[in-house]
């Protein structure tokens, strides 16, 4: 199959072809596990929007909707390259789907929104934290902050090994050769 | 990808008949075990080309060990 060198390109970042991505089924699964941390993402995305909105971070509360707004786009242009179109393939939605899809918009605009306005009109967030950073933070925050970052790092592999660890016993468990 | 339609899978007798593990059809098919277990349980549909590389390592046909519920063995 012959591919644009950008196509090429997100092939290689993604490593679809490589060995680590295994067997046809465990591709396939792989796929679709990505498939739903992108869906859920998107949605962890639109609650720190509101969030942020909340605690009165004013706009720069729509940054996560960007940030989480680039995957989808990505994958609509992948798709694209390949000959697919997932805006089109949308109309074909189920009708709960789609009504969850707007009630889901809707809702975030409402709250976004709302927090937004209630900020702008009241003068003080919904929640004032009163984060106050300064000029002379010091080393303290940047040296808890990198001790935080490894302990979670080191607490992240930890955790994933013995989920891998559950989970070849899971997989021994069901052979029933 | 899972199967949407009922069908009745072969490839476990087919392999028990041949004297192979799931763990040797897998290797020989060059699949996992997990997908070997996963085709023979009828959860997963597997593509032309893997049924093919299976039924030939089994010396049987695709329509011999995969068909749709209600069709003719």
């Amino acid at each position: 199959m012959t591919r644009s060198s950008a196509m090429r390109a997100a092939y290689a970042l993604t490593g679809l072809n490589d060995p680590s991505m295994g067997d046809e089924r465990e591709r396939d699964v792989i796929l679709r596990s990505y498939s739903f941390a992108l869906v859920l993402a998107m949605f962890l995305g639109f609650l720190a929007s509101i969030l942020l909105a909340v605690v009165g971070l004013g706009l720069w509360s729509i940054v996560p909707i960007f940030v989480v707004g680039i995957p989808s786009w990505a994958a609509i242009w992948f798709a694209a390259k390949e000959g697919v179109d997932l805006v089109a393939l949308l109309d074909k939605a189920s009708k709960s789907r789609t009504r969850l899809m707007w009630a889901g918009t809707f809702g975030f605009i409402l709250l976004w929104g709302g927090a937004l306005s209630f900020h702008i009109l009241m003068g003080n967030p919904l929640v004032d934290i009163r984060i106050d950073i300064g000029d002379d933070a010091g080393l303290g925050p940047v040296l808890g902050g990198g001790i935080g970052a490894v302990v979670g790092l080191v607490a992240a592999i930890v955790a994933l090994k013995a989920r891998s660890r559950k989970t070849q016993r899971q997989l021994a468990a069901a052979d029933d050769d | 990808m899972p199967p949407d339609t009922s069908a009745w899978v072969g490839v476990r007798e087919r392999r028990k008949d041949r004297g192979l593990t799931q763990a040797q059809l897998a290797q020989l098919a060059g699949v996992s075990r997990q997908t070997i277990i996963s085709i023979e349980r009828g959860d997963y549909a597997p593509s032309v080309y893997l049924a093919l590389r299976i039924a030939a390592q089994l010396d049987s046909t695709v329509e011999e060990l995969f068909h749709l519920e209600g069709e003719p063995s």
